[in-house]
């Protein structure tokens, strides 16, 4: 999209909004599963969920 | 990312590499919220569906194919999940929760500080039907292009949906949110 009209610059300026917020929410909740799979598999080797 | 950077980066990731799979996670993480918030609709719900995908791929990255279309491959993992809770929220009757959610409070309104016209446009959105409200979720929040689009949708409503009806159904999503703005603002 290279020219956006009024109604797409206000969606892009609130989706843009919503979204960092929902990444910074998505980023807190999965580091805390990271962190405790980092302790039970230090290399990473892919596994089931129990 | 080029198309060779992403193969390696993907074979990295199915190999358990652990600085490719945050890579992973940082280039896809975006598609992946947005394309739960388009079939979701409820923010709260979204986040979880969102978790769950990629702590489900994150299982599953042996079986990611460096060669293939990651893309799809994980955009259709998250509208599975999704079409999921959707299944298990329909036979719980907790539509109601779900509306209550989306008229409400949710995990991120409070770090959103809006103006008035951009709730204007949330609460427009959130007046859309279902099915144009998704595409244009999809457009604008994932920044998703018309063929990706018509794939997630295909893949949800269990039909072939092409390009042009993308386009129309977001041509549609904008002349309602027009008139409904019109009246807001």
């Amino acid at each position: 999209m290279s020219e956006h009209d009024d109604l797409e610059r206000m969606l892009l300026k609130v989706s843009e909004r919503r979204i960092e917020a929902l990444e910074r929410e998505l980023d807190r909740k999965l580091s805390r599963l990271w962190r405790v799979h980092a302790d039970l598999s230090p290399d990473l080797t892919p596994r089931p969920l129990p | 990312m080029d198309t060779r950077a992403m193969t390696e980066l993907l074979q990295r990731v199915s190999q358990g590499d652990r600085a490719a799979w945050a890579q992973f996670y940082e280039t896809f993480k975006r598609e992946v919220i947005a394309v739960c918030v388009a079939i979701l609709h409820n923010e709260h719900e979204a986040l979880d569906a969102a978790e769950e995908t990629f702590l489900k791929v994150f299982s599953r990255c042996a079986e990611l194919n460096p060669n293939g279309n990651a893309r799809s491959w994980l955009l259709k993992i998250a509208a599975n999940v999704c079409k999921d809770r959707l299944r298990r929220e329909r036979s719980r009757l907790a539509w109601l929760r779900r509306w209550k959610g989306a008229q409400g409070r949710n995990p991120v309104e409070a770090q959103v500080q809006q103006d008035f016209q951009c709730e204007a446009v949330q609460r427009a959105l959130n007046q859309l039907d279902e099915k144009y409200r998704r595409a244009l979720v999809l457009r604008f929040y994932a920044g998703l292009d018309y063929a990706q689009i018509a794939q997630v949708l295909s893949d949800l409503e269990g039909e072939p949906i092409t390009e042009t009806t993308v386009g129309t159904r977001i041509n549609r999503a904008k002349a309602q949110m027009r008139a409904m703005l019109e009246e807001m603002l």
